[in-house]
């Protein structure tokens, strides 16, 4: 159970141990720079840190994402990122696969993968990510951009309406 | 290219929420076997592992130093200890003194930060003002169980528990009551500013013209009359983030609020009638100074606390 205080020490370590990762996750599925995104991670906590006594803990997911979002944003004034996301994605090979035919065909979907998130509007894609990789539901998604249900549902349509797409142009 | 009777058709078949009619329909779409193939390359995806363990060795040394009281070194001299020890229990038994004759303590009247300052104040029945930069509130905890009444003056975020008394905030421009909610309160030269970001706010001009706001509303009041409410679209206000944001502000305002998070002076030549669209933070002036001026084409000279600002 959480102590009713943000700026109580052992709450404040449970925070970033429950939202750091996801955080970091998120702010990479938008910018595609994995440095960046642990700075934004540890600028967003700092920001946590200073407003501790005005934020509980229950509120505390809606103000870090709303700062890392922010964070983002800021830095992409500054400078252009570009998108890499499959540079730090591990791939996995399903279970019981043959290795050399996954070899083959998987690698040749994952590349074309890897092009189409490329083309992604960002909007998009960020849902398209933390629905898929980051496996939260809808309505987790929702809560974090500060959505409705309802938008995150049609850009998650919308994503995979491009995607197809980028995978028919060859 | 066949289109889609509906645009979440797409998402609600990954989340297992199709109709029996809509399966069918998705089904039989020339590029269902592309949808497919796509979601089984994604989910094979992973993340490295974020590194939660090392991101907090980072991070929480400077979490300790800012609230713990400095440490003594091991070159102090150890009466000083003794004396430090004596002069705590001489605080705490005048501490105890009072709450024996004195069992409900008197809050601080007035709480008020200076140039790039930010505080909470926690109210007597547990509600919170989280204060922007040179501003003020006065509580009046005398009569905190008939009216919870404080006076602002500048800006500031409350998180108002739930209670019997209406909670007011009053302002040189307007008040502002509720039951329960979060809002913010801003009067600055004229320009008075309640946003609503829970609950129910009910907010007033000095004529007594009323406005009720309802979450995610704000409503804005320039010399004692309504503008048309807006929407707010974040879930928390910039300056309790680390940075001032505008939407088409005149430039003079933009000036008089980096004046407030930043201890200089702004002399400015050639930018009347501009606007500004954007933010800066806090914390970093030469960040802020070039987050204001960039975008607008202005250039920027910094001679100490002076900051010389020109549009040409």
């Amino acid at each position: 159970m959480l102590e009713h205080d943000t700026c109580h020490p052992s709450t404040f370590r449970e925070l970033f141990f429950r939202y750091a990762a996801p955080l970091r996750h998120f702010v990479f599925f938008r910018s595609g720079d994995w440095a960046g995104a642990e700075d934004a991670v540890q600028e967003s906590f700092l920001r946590l840190w200073k407003n501790c006594q005005a934020v509980p803990p229950e509120k505390a997911k809606s103000f870090l994402y709303t700062v890392a979002g922010h964070l983002f944003l800021d830095e992409a004034r500054r400078q252009q990122v570009s998108f890499k996301f499959m540079q730090y994605a591990e791939r996995v090979v399903p279970a019981g696969a043959p290795a050399a035919d996954y070899d083959l065909e998987a690698k040749e979907v994952q590349d074309k993968l890897d092009a189409a998130l490329l083309q992604l509007p960002e909007g998009q894609r960020v849902v398209f990510l933390m629905n898929r990789v980051e496996k939260l539901t809808y309505a987790e998604i929702a809560e974090r951009l500060g959505l409705s249900v309802k938008a995150v549902e049609k850009r998650m349509h919308g994503a995979l309406v491009e995607l197809r797409n980028c995978f028919q142009g060859e | 290219m066949q289109t889609f009777s509906d645009d979440t058709l797409l998402a609600r078949w990954l989340s297992g929420e199709l109709s029996e009619a809509e399966r069918q329909e998705l089904e039989q779409h020339p590029d269902f076997p592309v949808f497919r193939r796509i979601v089984e390359t994604a989910d094979r995806l992973q993340l490295p592992d974020a590194g939660a363990q090392a991101m907090w060795d980072r991070l929480s040394p400077g979490l300790t130093s800012k609230k713990r009281v400095r440490s003594g070194g091991a070159s102090r001299q150890y009466w000083i200890k003794w004396a430090v020890a004596a002069a705590a229990v001489f605080t705490l038994a005048v501490f105890a003194w009072t709450l024996w004759w004195n069992p409900s303590p008197a809050a601080p009247h007035i709480v008020a930060t200076v140039t790039g300052e930010q505080k909470t104040a926690t109210l007597p029945d547990g509600s919170t003002v989280r204060l922007n930069a040179v501003s003020s509130v006065e509580i009046f905890d005398e009569k905190w169980n008939e009216e919870r009444r404080v006076k602002l003056i500048g800006e500031a975020f409350f998180t108002v528990q739930k209670g019997v008394a209406p909670f007011i905030v009053e302002t040189a421009g307007g008040y502002v009551s509720v039951l329960g909610t979060s809002f913010t309160v801003r009067y600055r030269g004229g320009a008075f500013d309640v946003a609503c970001y829970e609950g129910v706010v009910q907010a007033a001009v000095p004529g007594g013209a009323k406005q009720t706001l309802r979450a995610t509303q704000k409503a804005a009041a320039r010399n004692g009359v309504w503008q048309p409410l807006s929407s707010i679209t974040d879930s928390w206000p910039g300056w309790m983030q680390g940075e001032s944001r505008f939407n088409e502000t005149p430039l003079y305002e933009v000036f008089a609020e980096l004046q407030r998070q930043y201890n200089i002076k702004i002399e400015a030549t050639g930018t009347e009638g501009r606007r500004f669209t954007g933010a800066f933070v806090y914390g970093d002036l030469p960040t802020a100074l070039r987050m204001i001026c960039s975008p607008l084409g202005l250039s920027y000279q910094v001679e100490g606390k002076v900051v010389r600002i020109s549009g040409r």
